[in-house]
């Protein structure tokens, strides 16, 4: 017994802390199609919208297996999930990942390299890479990190509140006519605890703090001290007219989509600005649906697909973000109809008639149009800045500390 | 038959103590910073800060109520239902109807409860076309309460069929029919009879099985993460925030949690079997 304890206690330490074990890839884009081609891919995502499973399921698979014999196989996992897998596995001491690639933001973005887990660089091998707009900041730099072709943008998205207009027709545009809204109607306004609701609250304290260049950067103590006091303020004003006067929060826009739908609130929100015309098509909200953005603005930010450092497949794997950065499936990603996801190309500079296409993309019914709402964009904040204000949120709003 | 004592013992061993108390070492070592990819070495601080800065004592507690509360609730249940519908509740078509809510998992169980009870759920929308509440927002909170009545509800859904299963068996294992005659003719009433003669037997017989319901409630997950509320939290929901969200140096306190939930629930289970083994 006393050996096995031994032998237990060696194999844990001997199994952790193996860090940099990078997989190899070949050099050029030839050698990764030759390598990559009529290969199995595994990527995780989160795969909570029947619109975006059926645009990986129905278009992105099927492609892949008739232009590259690639088999896709699909898992459900989102942020959290993903940095634990990878952790669990690099604490393990696990060679070969269980996952190739998978659909990143920014916070796992950070939580990823701060566990060495990326493999990268790799995006300037990718063929399709010269299409993508660098020069948009809300693309180039994620979460005030640049991306260092670590990660490769997919989408682009603003955060959005989302409304019935049959019910609200003058919905509030800004912090005060918001207060002024809830104090009229208790109970119609709540903020999801979680990724969503934490960017709005990301979105407040820009304003507060007087713009977006005013924190951005690394993360800074003093400013989020003294911005967040305000936050916390207005937001403990809000409180007791907040649905459950402000005691508890919905767990995700899904939930507060259905609230809305049902007329227990009045409003919900998405990190997607198209997500309205994607839930009136599904049947989940009315078509009296509206989205807007506040007149202080709202965070916008991309999201991305990344690699693991010990994936068993990198050039399949680089074969699938380089097809799914392509036009083709990124004209197809746009449309309102099958998933309404802002494009990251320059569009008005892609080869043959993509250009035109892209500008033929039939436009959203119920969301605002992605240029009328592009003026109130705000760059995301470091991310410890979300961090902080989720610790803070629970301590000094729901736990009342 | 010793050799087969024997394999049954490796089998359990290897299946059941080994990966627990590797699960547990690893826990613990996590905790006080020993292993994990981002530690900086040995430290008690996150055992510090679960003891004088962390809601885990509160979210015990809070766990612990509730579930006494339900498997308090549900086995008077049981209890009432058996000795009201004994012989009943024998009949095979009755036992498949009882016994088929043991299936239902209990996130679809919590699902079932929000349709219900929320405040856009049937029964709101049938107090509303009744004329007894004007909408949603005068429908009382049953769901997402700090008093947990939905939680509560759906785990007595769940544990009724299972404890009216038991006790009809342990029923009619004892022979409680001849039991309460026998107390009758000696001149005990129904009550009496039920009171100090079957009630006490049924109980004491089923007291391992309500002890790991009991223990089974508190540590639940499912069901507290879409019917409770934010604050405050049961116990499982509250240590995989800990263990899974934004950051990651919140790791080594879960695990601190996980460690100390452990060890008192085997504690706890250690104690009162004992004390019931005795009392058998």
């Amino acid at each position: 017994m006393k050996y096995f304890s031994i032998l237990f206690i060696a194999l844990l330490f001997s199994s952790c802390h193996r860090k940099g074990d990078q997989a190899t890839v070949p050099g050029s884009w030839d050698e990764v199609v030759a390598a990559g081609t009529g290969s199995t891919v595994r990527m995780m995502m989160w795969q909570g919208d029947p619109f975006i499973n059926t645009y990986m399921q129905q278009y992105v698979k099927p492609k892949l297996k008739e232009l590259y014999g690639i088999e896709l196989e699909i898992s459900s996992g989102q942020g959290n999930m993903i940095v634990s897998l990878l952790l669990s596995e690099l604490e393990a001491g696990k060679k070969q990942s269980s996952i190739d690639m998978m659909w990143i933001n920014g916070e796992t973005f950070y939580q990823l390299r701060q566990i060495d887990a990326l493999y990268g660089p790799f995006s300037g091998i990718l063929p399709n890479e010269r299409y993508i707009d660098w020069d948009n900041p809300y693309i180039a730099t994620d979460f005030q990190q640049p991306i260092n072709g670590m990660e490769c943008p997919w989408g682009n998205v603003q955060l959005s509140i989302i409304y019935d207009s049959l019910r609200t027709p003058e919905p509030p545009r800004t912090m005060t006519e918001l207060l002024t809204y809830v104090q009229a109607h208790p109970g119609s306004f709540t903020i999801p605890n979680e990724f969503t609701g934490m960017t709005l609250l990301k979105s407040w304290l820009i304003a507060i703090a007087g713009g977006d260049s005013v924190l951005a950067g690394p993360f800074d103590e003093q400013k989020y001290q003294h911005y967040s006091a305000q936050l916390w303020e207005y937001i403990r004003a809000l409180q007791p007219y907040m649905w459950k006067e402000g005691k508890t929060f919905p767990d995700g826009p899904a939930t507060m989509h259905r609230m809305l739908a049902n007329g227990e609130i009045d409003f919900s929100m998405s990190n997607n600005d198209g997500e309205v015309d994607n839930k009136v098509l599904q049947g989940i909200l009315p078509e009296t649906a509206r989205s807007y953005v506040f007149t202080s603005g709202t965070i916008r930010n991309s999201h991305y697909l990344g690699l693991t450092q010990r994936s068993s497949n990198l050039p399949g794997a680089m074969m699938v973000i380089n097809f799914l950065i392509s036009p083709e499936a990124q004209f197809e990603k746009m449309q309102p109809a099958v998933w309404g996801d802002g494009t990251v190309l320059r569009t008005d500079e892609l080869p043959d008639n993509w250009p035109q296409q892209f500008r033929e993309i039939p436009g959203r019914k119920y969301a605002p149009d992605r240029a009328s709402i592009s003026r109130y964009a705000l760059m995301e904040l470091s991310p410890e800045y979300m961090i902080r204000l989720f610790d803070d949120f629970r301590n000094i709003i729901i736990e009342g500390r | 038959m010793k050799a087969g004592k024997s394999i049954a013992w490796i089998v359990f061993v290897l299946l059941v103590i080994l990966p627990v108390s590797a699960s547990l070492v690893y826990a613990f070592l996590y905790s006080v910073g020993l292993t994990g990819l981002l530690s900086d070495g040995y430290t008690i601080a996150y055992w510090q800060q679960l003891r004088t800065n962390s809601p885990f004592f509160f979210s015990l507690l809070y766990s612990m109520i509730i579930a006494v509360i339900s498997i308090g609730l549900a086995v008077c249940i049981a209890l009432w239902l058996t000795l009201r519908y004994g012989t009943t509740l024998q009949r095979r078509n009755i036992s498949f109807i009882l016994l088929l809510p043991l299936g239902i998992p209990a996130v679809v169980a919590a699902l079932m409860t929000y349709q219900l009870l929320s405040p856009s759920g049937w029964l709101s929308r049938l107090t509303y076309a009744v004329g007894l509440t004007g909408g949603p927002d005068a429908f009382p909170a049953l769901i997402n309460d700090r008093l947990a009545v939905g939680i509560i509800i759906t785990h007595i859904i769940l544990a009724v069929p299972y404890f009216t299963a038991l006790f009809r068996n342990i029923y009619r294992q004892e022979q409680g029919d001849l039991l309460l005659l026998t107390a009758r003719n000696l001149g005990a009433d129904n009550g009496q009879a039920s009171r100090t003669i079957v009630i006490p037997l049924l109980l004491r017989s089923a007291f391992p099985s309500v002890l790991m319901f009991l223990l089974f409630v508190m540590g639940s997950y499912e069901i507290p993460l879409l019917l409770g509320v934010s604050d405050p939290r049961m116990l499982s929901p509250l240590i995989a925030d800990k263990m899974f969200r934004f950051d990651l140096l919140d790791k080594p306190l879960a695990y601190a949690m996980l460690v100390s939930y452990v060890l008192l629930v085997l504690l706890l289970n250690m104690l009162l079997l004992r004390k019931n083994a005795r009392h058998a």
